[in-house]
């Protein structure tokens, strides 16, 4: 079946299909695979009913009326387990939902399963590409971008974090995962827009993004590292932008170098502050032997941390401990601003900047340019990445969209 | 030679602000109600919840700076106060660390006659915790109601030298507080909570001395007592060549004595960090200058124009103004009043004594305190009448007329009356009238009682004074 979600949606507006049909061919084909952590089976087959009903009775149906998605198991869903993928949290229920998926709900999306994220989404996961592959749902909320979807990773305050329940408040940001760009731009026009529930959620416009796909790109400005610029993938993708008309500019980019410790001593501090309230005192994971405070909390994170995250945690509260603040913790964030302006500038003067994307060790520095950024960046499956400027999404839903058009088309009907 | 020691005092108090709802969040910030039912997933910092600024606890901060003098910060932010404790929920207080919303500020005092002023270092925004409750036979629970709710931290250069400016200084601080409304100061519910950072030297000496905090104080009372014993405390180690170290220490109220709660040794790091959940703070000079406008008249105001219209002295303005509501009580009675120094110390002298200034609530109307100056002022009644009347109004609800009137307190200042009543007592204390002709002044006064004696106190006293000396004289 074609799973893109504009095909699915015009199939059950013409009847020719239901989303019970659709939910029900999801669910064969995911059902015990290993990256659901909760498949919500009945759940969503009964919420799918529902909205077959709706449109057989000619009522007004939400944008994804009916169209099963799966979200990582760091989003916060009520009633239903969200592990955020930690011994921690694994019995964790939440009593609310996150923003995200009020907004996904609100258009009558059908929530089929949470998809397994590594321990609280530190490191990123192919999980959501997987479902995607297998046909097992239209599209997903990822927490990071993958390397052979269309994934994008808006700007820092674009899409809400409330509910999301993450390791690096500063470096979170949710991420629509799809079969197609027009896809891409339907789910980020439901999934954007300010929260006042999130202070760190901008006030703008809302953006209808589907919109944003008519228009070529003859002229446009795109940027690729000089150290880069023999990559045979990035090559191929600069050579194929050229014929559509953009224009190809070599830049130096000096600060990246620095951006993998920058993220380590970040990250880590924010982990660690963030990890505090897993305490075994109010909810999650608690030791059953204890006989005093001290020993509750110790045992309770002893036992429900693995080695990575006590690492990661132990490095965190070092590099803000005092005295070792402004040598680490304060360096990095000066080290952060100046990977940010280095970037901005070139995005905004020499064009969307080419770059790998991989979950490799070696395109690692690559992959967090827009987490440490904040700057928008989408990937055209092939693993590659485009940067934008801040909240320039539309533009890079254009740029990605003439190069589907071009070259990706065929791949995807085949 | 005995040495002379000086008390070096510093406070930190923190001010629950009165804003309907917490700081980071819509629940409600009433005291009490049952436990966690003033909770959501922010103030219980559930996974993925997050923080969102009241405004209007910035409102309050900058209330509070001006009031006391303060520098505001434009460009601020809001830091993490790491620890581990089961009152707070994330691990981590949001309170604010190298940028308080204000600095640099002052209140003057009034002590022993004379003006005092104490520096203000800072004023920061923080959330409270919530509270743990030991139970017995169940164990410890914690009620996050209070988790979130909205404090301000004061803190004062360390120039207080003693108990009693401790005093004056938490009563001016209180006044301020309750003047701009931002807080109900209720010490018993613990929106006003104070502790104290104290040292001894010698007195002369420049380096201040091993500085011990003291905390669990809950009312002015403790406070002065907990200074008291810990500055002997302190005075005597030193004078005995014992050792003082740096710690935290508690206070029992039922022994009066302060106790070792921890020491400061393995001085605490909170690793602050800036909160990556919530955006910088930024001030505009309109926004502050719009609080500044907003301001209602502060103690100083109202104790200047007091000095200066009703002729009172510095410290009993000092008094009347330590409330709002006292102030407010004052004014309106000195409206109707015929002399406003009259019903100042009928106020301070009289009145006082029977309320409680630290919570102060008009014990009848104040239209009834203008009465009774009224008719002191008239010769209607005399001083030691109005107290019993003033002891009557705090019992019933009757003006002080009616009390008049019912018990026939009315000043007798008929000269008739007097001039028989003065002739009768010359007559019965024959022993008094010749001693004082004999030159003994004081022997009169047995006269002068007498007279009040026979007339319950009603006589009108200058009446009396000036028609027994004409009789005795001649």
């Amino acid at each position: 079946m074609d799973m893109r979600v504009n095909k699915l949606l015009d199939l059950m507006e013409s009847k020719e299909t239901s989303s019970e049909e659709i939910t029900k061919a999801c669910i064969e084909k995911i059902d015990g695979d290993m990256s659901i952590n909760t498949l919500l089976k009945d759940e969503a087959l009964e919420k799918a009913r529902d909205v077959d009903n709706k449109r057989k009775d000619g009522e007004k149906v939400g944008a994804l009326a009916g169209l099963p998605a799966v979200v990582v198991d760091n989003i916060s869903t009520k009633d239903v387990l969200t592990t955020a993928g930690s011994k921690m949290l694994e019995n964790y229920i939440p009593p609310f939902n996150a923003t995200v998926i009020e907004r996904l709900l609100e258009e009558d999306c059908i929530l089929l399963g949470k998809v397994k994220v590594e321990e609280f989404a530190y490191e990123p996961s192919a999980n959501v590409e997987r479902v995607l592959d297998k046909g097992g749902a239209a599209f997903g909320i990822s927490s990071n971008m993958v390397p052979n979807k269309i994934s994008m990773k808006p700007s820092y305050g674009l899409v809400s974090r409330y509910g999301v329940i993450g390791g690096t408040s500063s470096f979170d940001q949710l991420v629509p995962v799809t079969n197609s760009v027009k896809d891409l731009a339907l789910v980020l026009k439901v999934i954007a827009g300010h929260d006042e529930k999130d202070s760190t959620s901008v006030k703008r416009e809302k953006v209808d993004y589907t919109k944003a796909l008519d228009g070529d790109i003859k002229g446009l400005k795109i940027s690729v590292p000089t150290d880069l610029s023999s990559n045979d993938k990035v090559k191929k993708l600069v050579e194929q932008l050229t014929d559509l008309g953009a224009v190809v500019k070599e830049v130096a980019l000096e600060t990246l170098k620095y951006i993998l410790p920058a993220y380590r001593i970040l990250s880590s501090a924010e982990f660690a502050s963030n990890m505090g309230r897993y305490d075994g005192i109010k909810f999650g994971y608690r030791t059953k032997d204890y006989s005093n405070r001290e020993e509750l909390y110790k045992r309770t994170r002893a036992e429900a941390f693995s080695e990575e995250a006590k690492k990661r945690i132990l490095f965190g509260n070092y590099v803000i401990s005092s005295g070792q603040y402004e040598k680490y913790y304060l360096q990095a964030q000066r080290v952060r601003a100046m990977i940010r302006d280095e970037v901005a500038k070139v995005v905004a003067e020499d064009g969307f900047l080419v770059l790998p994307y991989g979950f490799e060790e070696e395109f690692k520095a690559y992959s967090l340019v827009s987490n440490m950024t904040g700057l928008p960046a989408i990937t055209l499956g092939n693993g590659i990445q485009l940067i934008g400027p801040a909240f320039k999404e539309e533009d890079l839903i254009r740029l990605a969209y003439n190069y589907e058009k071009a070259y990706l088309e065929v791949e995807n009907n085949g | 030679m005995a040495k002379d020691f000086e008390t070096v005092i510093g406070l930190e108090v923190h001010v629950e602000l009165k804003t309907k709802t917490k700081i980071f969040c819509s629940c409600t910030t009433e005291f009490g109600g049952e436990p966690n039912s003033h909770c959501c997933p922010v103030c219980m910092g559930l996974p993925g919840a997050l923080p969102v600024l009241n405004e209007e606890v910035l409102n309050y901060a900058i209330k509070a700076g001006l009031a006391t003098n303060c520098k505001i910060q434009r460009f601020g932010k809001q830091d993490r106060k790491h620890y581990f404790y089961p009152d707070l929920p994330t691990a981590y207080q949001i309170s604010q660390d190298d940028l308080p919303i204000c600095y640099d500020g002052h209140l003057d005092i009034e002590v022993k006659g004379a003006t005092k002023r104490i520096g203000i270092t800072r004023i920061h925004i923080e959330e409270d915790a919530g509270k743990l409750v030991h139970e017995e036979g169940v164990g410890t629970l914690v009620d996050y109601n209070r988790a979130g709710v909205p404090l301000i931290e004061i803190v004062s250069e360390p120039d207080l030298r003693s108990a009693e400016e401790v005093r004056a200084y938490l009563q001016k601080l209180r006044a301020i507080m309750q003047y701009i409304d931002v807080s109900d100061c209720k010490m018993n519910e613990g929106s006003f909570r104070c502790d104290v950072n104290l040292s001894v030297r010698e007195k002369g000496a420049k380096e201040l001395g091993t500085r011990v905090e003291i905390k669990n104080l809950n009312s002015f009372q403790s406070i002065a007592r907990a200074i008291e014993y810990e500055s002997q405390r302190h005075i005597r180690e030193i004078t005995e060549g014992g050792t003082l170290i740096q710690e935290t220490r508690g206070f029992d109220q039922n022994s009066g004595k302060t106790y070792s709660m921890r020491e400061k040794e393995d001085a605490d790091d909170y690793r602050y960090m800036p909160d990556p959940d919530l955006m910088p703070i930024v001030i505009d000079e309109a926004w502050i200058n719009s609080i500044r406008e907003s301001l209602p008249e502060l103690p100083d105001k109202r104790k200047a124009k007091y000095m200066e219209e009703y002729g009172l002295n510095s410290y009993d303005a000092e008094q009347l103004v330590t409330s709002r509501e006292l102030a407010n009580y004052f004014e309106e009675a000195a409206r109707e009043a015929k002399n406003v120094k009259t019903l100042a110390n009928l106020l301070i002298s009289e009145i006082f004594r029977f309320i409680d200034l630290e919570d102060f609530k008009q014990p009848f109307p104040a239209a009834y305190l203008a009465e009774l100056v009224n008719l002191i002022e008239g010769g209607n009644i005399n001083i030691s009448t109005s107290k019993k009347i003033i002891e009557e109004m705090i019992q019933s609800t009757k003006s002080p007329k009616e009390i008049v009137k019912e018990k026939g307190l009315e000043q007798i200042s008929d000269s008739e009356v007097i001039a028989k009543l003065v002739d009768e007592a010359i007559a019965n204390n024959q022993k008094a009238v010749e001693e004082y002709r004999a030159g003994k002044e004081k022997a009169l006064q047995a006269v002068v009682g007498y007279i009040m004696r026979e007339t319950r106190g009603k006589a009108n006293p200058q009446l009396v004074n000036q028609m027994l000396l004409e009789r005795v004289k001649n």
